[in-house]
């Protein structure tokens, strides 16, 4: 496995994630456990949120 | 650009004084001090794996050794279905989103560079030592469904020798091809 198709899969990781992160609110964001320390609690406050609307 | 070292002793050091510098910036402006516990748990963590010698930890770094990421990489080489599992990926502060109200797309950026890095930097450790998968971990839902976009987004433009895909709910792996696999 050269070094250039591990470039290669790093720049389609690279593209990927800016695409897809990208799109998301800082609301979902947080609730990503690679983003933040407490994802946990993100998302016990949205389905909170959720339910109290 | 970045590098993939082994967790040391000194490394653990320079992370805990570069990071808690940027804490001070961010805690100062935002007022955001739970963030002081959060890290030194990470921090704590570290030395904890320090103490006992163990090899999972590793630090992503710029070459001037600026520690952008901190990640637990297990080798189950040994297990029937042989690899090495990425389980966690710590970022700096001041890419963490905690604190944040919105990501600007220069940070955007650089978040998603550094994951990129840290995940093919774990592929490359992992076949260097002779392991054909890497299996990422997700815990929560919602990144099991960045791994769902992740491989609809990817689909056919995989470079050639590798395949991704999903293991079980959980895992999402990226196969490599064994150089005797030609």
């Amino acid at each position: 496995m050269t070094s250039k198709r591990f470039s290669d899969l790093e720049e389609i990781l690279s593209a990927s994630f800016k695409k897809i992160l990208g799109e998301k609110s800082i609301d979902e964001l947080k609730k990503l456990d690679w983003l933040s320390l407490n994802p946990d609690f993100y998302i016990k406050e949205s389905r909170q949120n959720r339910r109290s609307a | 650009m970045f590098q993939l070292n082994k967790l040391s002793h000194h490394s653990a050091e320079i992370l805990k004084s570069r990071w808690n510098s940027q804490l001070d910036v961010i805690i100062e402006s935002t007022g955001a001090s739970y963030l002081a516990s959060d890290f030194e748990r990470i921090f704590d963590w570290c030395d904890k794996h320090c103490r006992d010698e163990s090899d999972c930890v590793y630090i992503l770094e710029t070459p001037d050794g600026q520690p952008r990421a901190v990640s637990e990489i297990v080798d189950a080489s040994k297990a029937k279905d042989p690899s090495l599992k990425f389980l966690n990926v710590y970022m700096e502060p001041n890419l963490c989103t905690d604190w944040q109200d919105r990501i600007d797309r220069d940070k955007m950026n650089d978040i998603t560079n550094v994951l990129a890095a840290v995940v093919t930097k774990a592929a490359i450790l992992a076949a260097d030592k002779g392991i054909n998968k890497l299996k990422i971990y997700s815990r929560t839902e919602e990144m099991n469904g960045v791994f769902d976009a992740l491989l609809s987004y990817t689909g056919s433009e995989v470079p050639e020798g590798f395949k991704l895909y999903k293991q079980g709910y959980k895992w999402l792996v990226i196969e490599m091809e064994r150089d005797d696999d030609k």
